[in-house]
């Protein structure tokens, strides 16, 4: 049986997990879109897949290989603009030939996650983080190994490190190679992707935290995606570059050279300073 | 009690945070996000690091002690005129495909003489094959079988980095067809000379059983337990149980 799988290409709503490179290669729960997709085509049957990867072909042939790892074969195809699912019928396919998946599987733009066509992924921050927090029961498909709920509604990974004191509250998923400290909070709604660090007394809620993401000391990220030192709001669509990676950093790339304390915030944490010593003072 | 404990904690975070208006502070803080950084590298990287070098320096190892060895046995294949080795194409990491090195122990027509003996298959789910007395095989063969001394060219596959010296069993491509893709959680790793179903049973486990314990061997997977199959591997080979 053959299918077509349709990558997500620039999406304006939200610009900055675009930046990351391609939309179809961003982790999401452990596996990247397009590895979830194909996954789950195999599981219906489909042997040839042809993905057209507009812009983004090297990144997905990285990923998702030649296919063996289900049993399947891949055909990548570069375009410069994403086709429409008519489009692709009439450039790859013939509709109601035999040979293909039934319909809606013959061809899919990958707008959502497998199952889940009514919670669209791209239409905004919050969108994206309502589908993949909402995917997480999903998650655990028969291929999937070393991941597993501990209790209900906490996924961890058997290769995840958590402090005896730090604190998981459902629903949660810690992925591969995670690390949470003593003293560190994670949930509820708080996704942990592979490889990501949360700091001692550091705390994540109802915020994705995406792959080599560092989330420093007593640093709280909520309400947010959190992607190498990007720090997205989904709640208020806004986006800043976090410059002290000790807060949020990506453990891949290396820090930026750090500057000496600027004079502004030199004053401000002089203030600080201060107030913490009346508070200690006072605390007695 | 409950104001102390307020007045504590904002104490502690005001106290962290204004810490990075001094130079000290700021150095610290930046020291300690390298080490962090280096630890989460070593975690993700470091097992690959040892595995890689245990199979590096243990097949090296195992090809000088037991050269004395390969060479009798490569010149008593060699007898009935047939190549020495057997490279057959098996299924490696994520589903690639490889040539394995074998002894040869079968008849060079083995191939083809394969559709014969496939009803005489004592693996009822069809999708593993072994047979007893298989009329392919010769009698050097069956020699090498029962204490596997042909598998021992395969630690020419650890060195080349297309096998790890434990792992599950590479399978051949024909098996890996009839897969299902909870059965293909086998080929997460790199397969290996000897597993854990193999040091636990061999070919008298079923074919969902290891699956299971192959599955269960890579959830697991660590130095440890990897250096406890290898030690245990000699007293499998020696008693064969379940090698025909």
């Amino acid at each position: 049986m053959k299918s077509i799988l349709i990558c997500p290409g620039s999406r304006p709503a939200i610009p900055n997990l675009v930046e990351t490179g391609s939309l179809a290669t961003l982790p999401i729960l452990g596996e990247c879109l397009v590895n979830h997709w194909v996954e789950h085509l195999a599981a219906l049957g489909a042997k040839e897949i042809t993905i057209i990867a507009p812009k983004c072909a090297e990144l997905v042939a990285a990923a998702a290989g030649d296919g063996a790892r289900w049993g399947v074969t891949l055909k990548i195809i570069e375009t410069n603009v994403e086709p429409t699912v008519d489009e692709a019928i009439s450039h790859y396919s013939s509709k109601g030939a035999e040979g293909w998946l039934p319909a809606p599987f013959d061809v899919v733009s990958m707008n959502h996650l497998p199952g889940d066509p009514a919670l669209p992924l791209f239409d905004s921050y919050a969108s994206w983080f309502a589908a993949v927090s909402a995917w997480m029961p999903k998650a655990l498909t028969p291929t999937r190994i070393r991941m597993s709920e501990v209790r209900p509604g906490i996924w961890l990974s058997s290769r995840a490190r958590i402090s005896p004191n730090a604190e998981l509250i459902a629903p949660c998923w810690v992925g591969d190679h995670a690390i949470v400290e003593a003293g560190a909070t994670v949930g509820p709604g708080a996704i942990l992707e592979d490889r990501a660090v949360v700091d001692e007394k550091a705390n994540v809620s109802n915020s994705w935290v995406g792959p080599d993401t560092f989330v420093g000391r007593m640093t709280s990220v909520m309400r947010s995606l959190a992607l190498g030192s990007t720090l997205i709001s989904w709640q208020s669509d806004s986006s800043l570059r976090v410059r002290d990676p000790f807060l949020l950093a990506s453990l891949k790339k290396a820090p930026e050279a750090q500057a000496n304390p600027r004079p502004v915030r030199a004053r401000q944490s002089q203030l600080g300073f201060l107030a913490s010593l009346r508070a200690r003072l006072s605390g007695g | 009690m409950k104001t102390r404990c307020a007045d504590s904690i904002r104490s502690e975070l005001l106290g962290h945070f204004a810490s990075f208006g001094t130079k000290s502070g700021l150095m610290r803080m930046n020291l300690h996000f390298s080490v962090q950084r280096l630890a989460s590298r070593w975690l993700v990287l470091g097992s690959k690091f040892i595995k890689r070098t245990v199979d590096i320096v243990g097949s090296l190892a195992c090809i000088a002690a037991l050269s004395p060895i390969l060479l009798v046995v490569g010149l008593l294949v060699r007898m009935d005129g047939g190549p020495m080795i057997f490279a057959q194409s098996r299924v490696g990491k994520h589903g690639r495909a490889f040539k394995m090195f074998k002894f040869r122990s079968m008849r060079v027509d083995a191939e083809k003489r394969l559709a014969e003996v496939l009803k005489d298959n004592q693996h009822s789910n069809g999708i593993t094959f072994k047979i007893k007395n298989d009329p392919r095989i010769t009698p050097v063969g069956h020699y090498l079988r029962r204490y596997s001394l042909d598998e021992l060219p395969q630690l020419f596959n650890v060195l080349k980095g297309d096998m790890s010296l434990v792992g599950p069993r590479p399978p051949v491509p024909r098996e890996v067809a009839l897969y299902t893709l909870a059965d293909r959680r086998r080929l997460e790793v790199k397969p290996g000379i000897t597993c854990i179903w193999q040091v636990s049973g061999r070919a008298e486990i079923d074919f969902p059983g290891q699956v299971k314990l192959d599955v269960s061997y890579i959830e697991h997977q660590s130095l440890a337990q990897d250096l406890k199959i290898l030690a245990r591997t000699p007293k499998a080979v020696v008693f064969g149980s379940g090698a025909y």
